[in-house]
């Protein structure tokens, strides 16, 4: 089903009242926090943003080519895919993600465009219910790392374990979480 | 390993991802973030919409299409042609609108034309609530000079009543500002500038006047209310959780939809809450009556260095700005000069003269808490002229070679309470906390 109105002219704004770009800018708030956990999955936190403002750029350049019948937030994340992959190719040697697993990101991310913004939300609270059940060891990780930001090195000095310790807790923790989802989504 | 193995490992791999990415989202991607982003993507969409007709070299092209930078970006010199078609656009859509251009197109056109960029010169003015018995005229003020070339060649000069001057710069290579003893000293250049010059988002805001004026589209009731044949637009904040000031009057030349001066008006406290106050220079720790701070009415950050005493709880801004932080203060330097001192130990008076001491004990500085000055009740914005037409290329460079480094930030320390990171602008009553340490531009 069409999001974008299909009486709306998908042209530069002439100023008065709700224009394109309102509407635009309205799409993108529906989808923003999914296009943001695709691109978090994707690249490295320092480039999200950035990214994110390109994918953005580039998505109101090319609306008119948008096939209405198809799923806007897909068609972001299309863009989106495209500029990490362009970013990808600038980062050399440090590439975070190579294509495969891009593609497997962006099947996960798939399943993520059921439903709108505010069932996304309601799953991050779900989440975050998940992660307040973790046992302490993986909670502590989840939140020097994801909370705090803090490097690997420091969560590890922190609690007393080495880097790959840490980085398999990190994993385990984030495993146990996606269990803990899938356990709620069964329920409801 | 067999392909079906190895695909296995792949979705493994991308869902531990997804759900690390989850998990960033929900503590960093509020959505209050995401519509800021958003907003800040169609200020510049609509930038990029209106330039399209005079795409500048620097376009980036990614996967068969382009896309403009970001303005931040943008090569100084590039945007000059940019500016003149922006105005012509900006302005023909007004000249040519059947109807008197209203408030709202009048702040679009204004966003558009903000988008550029180039040398730019604005005088700042800081207006400070009156002491007891003191009329309006008689308010304390601070006066300077705000210097852009991009985002990375700023400069900022500022004088307040009592002598004292701030004179700080980056060139993009070099971060600098000038002690009291007329020292350059060096500084990093992504260190914080002061907060009546940022935006809530934390860029300078008259580097990015057109992110401002989103935030106005957003978050305030708009009018024009054009006197004396200037075009104007009064806004009011709606009331929304956005921090910022209580109202913004905007003047707009007509022509090329520039925003030549903006008033910044925060409310403040009654005529004479500011009794005991020490000069326009000192900030700011108020009752926490819930005044916004300084421009951009947000709470304290942890990288400010300055950090006063703070409060039990920040103030919260005029439209529910950050809580426990303690708010922000007005001409807080952010930098080098900050930091509680580490003597501890507040004054318990101001002294004689109430300056900021090198000697840094107690006294002289004391006045924290109750003893300070509230922030700035108005922040005047005004476009002038850039001398020469461009500022000289070592305008943003250090006037010498810094002698040292200014001195680090503190370490972040706990919100609120004794000693909290409240800066300058600390809120509430601050019951204790010492001398900040000798700043390096005052």
């Amino acid at each position: 089903m069409s999001e974008i109105p299909p009486n709306l002219r998908l042209t530069a704004d002439s100023g008065r009242g709700p224009d394109a770009a309102d509407v635009f800018a309205i799409l993108v708030r529906e989808h923003g926090e999914r296009l943001l956990a695709f691109l978090r999955a994707s690249v490295p936190s320092s480039s999200v943003d950035d990214i994110f403002q390109d994918t953005v750029l580039v998505a109101w350049r090319r609306l008119p080519d948008y096939d209405r019948t198809r799923p806007f937030g897909a068609w972001m994340r299309g863009i989106a895919r495209n500029l990490v992959l362009d970013h990808r190719s600038k980062m050399g040697r440090e590439r975070p993600t190579d294509d495969a697993i891009l593609d497997a990101i962006v099947r996960r991310a798939e399943a993520e465009d059921r439903g709108d913004r505010e069932e996304f939300r309601a799953k991050l609270v779900k989440l975050e219910d998940c992660v307040a059940r973790l046992p302490d060891e993986y909670r502590t990780v989840i939140h020097l790392s994801y909370r705090l930001d803090a490097p690997i090195a420091r969560i590890a000095a922190e609690v007393g374990a080495n880097v790959e310790a840490v980085k398999k807790r990190l994993q385990r923790a984030r495993a146990m979480v996606a269990t803990c989802m899938e356990s709620k989504e069964a329920t409801t | 390993m067999n392909i079906e193995d190895d695909r296995f490992t792949h979705e493994d791999t991308a869902n531990d991802r997804w759900i690390g990415a989850l998990i960033h989202v929900q503590r960093h991607d509020t959505p209050e973030r995401v519509d800021q982003l958003v907003d800040r993507a169609v200020v510049r969409l609509r930038s990029a919409s209106a330039t399209e007709t005079v795409r500048t070299a620097g376009s980036i092209s990614i996967s068969g299409t382009s896309v403009a930078p970001r303005t931040r970006r943008w090569d100084w010199r590039a945007p000059v042609a940019a500016a003149a078609s922006i105005a012509i656009i900006a302005g023909s859509a007004l000249l040519f609108s059947p109807q008197p251009a209203s408030a709202d197109s009048i702040l679009h056109a204004a966003q558009v034309a903000e988008s550029g960029s180039g040398d730019r010169r604005y005088a700042l003015e800081l207006v400070f609530p009156t002491r007891a018995g003191e009329a309006d005229a008689q308010a304390p003020r601070a006066v300077g000079t705000l210097d852009i070339r991009d985002a990375e060649h700023v400069r900022l000069d500022i004088r307040f009543q009592d002598g004292r001057a701030m004179t700080r710069g980056t060139d993009g290579t070099t971060g600098w500002t000038v002690d009291p003893r007329g020292d350059v000293l060096s500084m990093p250049t992504d260190a914080r500038w002061p907060r009546f010059i940022e935006t809530p988002e934390g860029d300078l805001l008259a580097d990015r006047l057109d992110v401002l004026l989103a935030d106005i589209g957003a978050h305030y009731q708009i009018v024009r209310c054009d006197k004396g044949g200037a075009m104007q637009i009064c806004a009011t904040h709606d009331g929304s959780d956005f921090r910022g000031p209580e109202s913004i009057e905007l003047t707009i030349d007509p022509a090329t939809k520039l925003v030549t001066r903006a008033a910044l008006n925060f409310g403040g406290p009654p005529e004479g809450a500011a009794r005991r106050a020490v000069r326009a220079g000192d900030a700011v720790a108020t009752t926490g009556s819930g005044r916004p701070d300084a421009i951009t009415a947000r709470g304290a950050r942890d990288d400010r260095p300055e950090g006063g005493p703070g409060g039990p709880e920040g103030g919260r801004g005029l439209a529910g700005g950050r809580g426990p932080e303690g708010g922000r203060g007005p001409e807080g330097e952010r930098g080098p000069e900050g930091g509680r001192g580490p003597e501890g130990g507040r004054g318990p008076e101001r002294g004689p003269e109430g300056r900021r001491g090198q000697a840094g004990g107690p006294g002289p500085d004391g006045g924290r808490g109750t003893d300070r000055r509230p922030e700035p009740r108005v922040v005047i914005i005004e476009r002038t002229a850039v001398p020469n037409g461009a500022f000289d290329a070592a305008w943003f460079s250090p006037p010498s070679a810094p002698v040292r480094k200014a001195p680090p930030p503190p370490p972040p320390s706990g919100p609120g309470g004794p000693g909290g990171p409240s800066g300058l602008g600390g809120r509430g009553p601050g019951p204790s906390g010492g001398p900040p340490p000798p700043r390096g531009d005052r």
